[in-house]
């Protein structure tokens, strides 16, 4: 495994000059939240500080999407026929993305491509394929991290990542973890082999951060238990109760994927479009005859979590859930899912 | 890349009012290119994502069989945005069509089995598409017992058909409405009365039962009495759908997407699941 070194001061210039070959997607202070967002000059870029507000699953699956284009002009050829959108040419890479958000990527894969040509999500898979992650390690994780819960997971967990930054007083050590990444640095100005000292530092601050994650979920009983065993746990009903229904804690996690398809028209030019959506809304699962198979807001709760603790285990062999916290910090009514999988685990 | 999205265009080429209230119709619809008619290979139970631009995109299930031609059959209910819009379209326009999607009825554990068919309603269109399979290949099946309800004479699918298949003796069809009717010859009562009456017998044999939740929730214990297990009931579920690939969340029930793991289901799997269908 190679390891590099990177100044501080010489960050900023090397993804200014990334911005010329690619979309350098990285944290940036916008509306007093710290969000993913496309950057023009490296300054912009904040590394020095917590996890994003949102994970950045967006670069990868946006909020809002187009998805094919049409004319309903009956003058045309084409009239009512889909085309497909094609993706931009141009790679992109995502910068300073968490261990915990990296795994969540890793989940979106295995959900957007079930293999099979029939159940391989063209839009996702195309970006994906042009897209390098860096990652930054957590030297100081937040007392909602519970990333170290979860199989491979922990604050300098590597999966799903390209290269892994390690912040180390004036440097970052860059462990380079993949072709991808390595391609990425390749001859950059700035970067120099990490010497022994530098790797050293690097593994002792790795250490203490990992001994700092609370790591205290066991999610290990889940697996062992039926569906409507815990399906039917009368628990949920004091759960649940609370809950506004916001959607705030689908929006922010890195894992939740799931979304509506609608079509926008102007005049007689129109696209198909794919928007994020949410199981804790009430119209999610309405049937046409008006008929709704989750009727309350206590199915549309018990949903959440026993898809990412239950059901996404018994497809993919992994939680949906990478311990990211967001959920935790930004629920107007403080529900902690950590609570929930302690009850789920017990 | 393939991109499974993106629906094929198809041209209207027929357009049958089936039922007296004109709610339901059935739309005959033929591909433009050859290559993408070539591509679509179904089986009975599958269904597709009908597309029009502008619009929007509903899952019906596929009522045509396969051994029928190269057109396809969808029959729709009018009910809301998009089946209202194409309950108004003409011979002639261009819509989508975006499938083969689903696993279909099993076919392979099917054969040489007695097939009994549980249908109200116009739940009836894959059943009709099974139907017509099995007939295409009737030495492939043993004895086809078909018990089909609506609320009145007029309210029944596929009249034509239903006549052609009364006539054959190698299919014995029980159609039946609500109530008594002018002009009405046939059975009265409801699917579950009549499933008791008919008793087809469960001996080496499969029940195929697709119909408004109200038919099922009555029809599953006479099946029962009759000696069918939860593994030779076969449903099929009709939850909202949006991706048909199992990608959008949308149709979860338990572990398993509707879409794509379904929406055919032996009652034994159904037992297994969450009530959320
Ligand atoms: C596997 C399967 C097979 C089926 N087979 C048949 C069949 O053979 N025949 C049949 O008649 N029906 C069938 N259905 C039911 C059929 O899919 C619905 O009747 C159809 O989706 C209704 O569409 P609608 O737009 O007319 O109804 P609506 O009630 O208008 O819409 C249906 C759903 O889509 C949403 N929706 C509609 N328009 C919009 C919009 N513009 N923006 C956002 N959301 C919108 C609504 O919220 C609603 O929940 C089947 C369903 C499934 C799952
Ligand atoms: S953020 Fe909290 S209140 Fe909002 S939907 Fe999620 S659990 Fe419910
Ligand atoms: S469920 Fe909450 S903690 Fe888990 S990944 Fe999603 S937002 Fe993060
Ligand atoms: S319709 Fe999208 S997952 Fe089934």
């Amino acid at each position: 495994m190679k390891q590099m070194l990177i100044d501080k001061k010489d960050m900023a210039g090397l993804l200014t000059e990334l911005t010329g070959k690619m979309a350098v997607i990285a944290p940036v202070m916008k509306g007093g939240n710290l969000l993913f967002e496309p950057i023009t000059d490296g300054q912009e870029a904040v590394l020095d500080s917590a996890n994003t507000r949102l994970s950045p699953k967006d670069a990868l699956f946006p909020q809002c999407e187009k998805m094919m284009s049409f004319t309903t002009d009956r003058q045309s050829e084409e009239a009512f026929i889909m085309k497909d959108i094609e993706p931009l040419e141009q790679g992109q890479v995502i910068f300073a993305v968490r261990p915990c958000d990296a795994a969540g990527l890793v989940i979106l894969d295995k959900v957007f491509n079930q293999g099979g040509q029939a159940y391989e999500d063209a839009y996702y898979l195309r970006r994906r394929e042009k897209t390098t992650v860096v990652g930054l390690a957590c030297n100081k994780p937040l007392l909602t991290c519970f990333c170290a819960s979860f199989d491979k997971g922990g604050p300098f967990a590597t999966e799903g990542l390209d290269v892994l930054l390690t912040e180390v007083g004036d440097k970052y050590v860059a462990t380079v973890l993949t072709d991808k990444g390595e391609a990425l640095l390749k001859d950059k100005k700035g970067l120099s082999e990490a010497d022994s000292a530098s790797i050293d530092k690097a593994n002792k601050i790795k250490d203490a951060a990992v001994k700092s994650v609370d790591s205290g979920v066991a999610t290990d009983k889940i697996k062992g238990k039926t569906t409507m065993e815990l399906f039917d746990d009368p628990s949920w009903d004091a759960f649940y109760e609370i809950c506004i229904a916001c959607g705030v804690c689908t929006y922010s996690c890195p894992t939740c994927h799931c979304f509506d398809i609608q079509d926008e028209v102007i005049d007689t030019e129109g696209v198909r479009m794919r928007h994020w959506d949410s199981c804790m809304f009430p119209i999610f699962t309405v049937h046409a005859t008006g008929h709704n198979p989750r009727p309350t807001k206590k199915e549309r709760f018990r949903q959440r979590f026993m898809h990412k603790f239950k059901y996404f285990q018994e497809k993919f062999d992994r939680m949906a859930c990478v311990g990211c916290g967001r959920c935790i910090q930004l629920c107007p009514v403080n529900i902690d899912v950590r609570q929930l999988v302690k009850r789920m685990n017990s | 890349m393939n991109n499974p999205y993106i629906p094929k265009p198809v041209r209207i080429e027929e357009i049958i009012t089936e039922t007296e209230d004109r709610n339901l119709k059935t739309f005959k619809l033929v591909f433009l290119n050859q290559a993408d008619e070539q591509v679509f290979r179904y089986t009975p139970g599958q269904f597709a994502e009908l597309s029009i631009a502008g619009k929007g995109e509903i899952p019906i299930g596929i009522a045509s069989s396969p051994t029928e031609g190269k057109h396809l059959l969808f029959t729709i209910n009018k009910v809301g945005v998009v089946t209202t819009h194409l309950h108004n379209m003409s011979v002639g326009d261009v819509m989508g069509v975006r499938g083969p999607l689903g696993r279909p009825y099993p076919i392979d554990e099917l054969e040489g089995k007695n097939v009994v068919i549980v249908s109200g309603g116009f739940a009836f269109t894959t059943l009709r598409s099974m139907i017509a399979y099995m007939l295409e290949n009737r030495d492939r099946f043993g004895n086809i017992t078909v018990i089909y309800g609506a609320r009145t004479p007029g309210m029944l699918l596929y009249k034509d058909q239903l006549k052609e298949w009364q006539d054959r003796d190698d299919i014995a069809l029980n159609v039946t409405v609500d109530k008594e009717a002018e002009g009405w010859d046939g059975k009265v009562g409801f699917v579950p009365a009549v499933t008791r009456e008919v008793a087809p017998s469960a001996d080496n044999a499969y029940a195929l039962v697709c119909g408004p939740p109200i038919m099922i929730k009555f029809t599953q214990p006479v099946l029962t009495e009759l000696g069918f297990t939860p593994e030779t009931i076969i449903m099929s579920l009709e939850n909202r759908m949006k991706c048909g690939i199992g990608i959008c969340g949308r149709c979860n029930v338990g572990p398993y997407y509707v879409c794509k793991d379904g929406p055919v289901f032996t009652l034994a799997e159904l037992n297994e699941m969450p009530k959320e269908y």
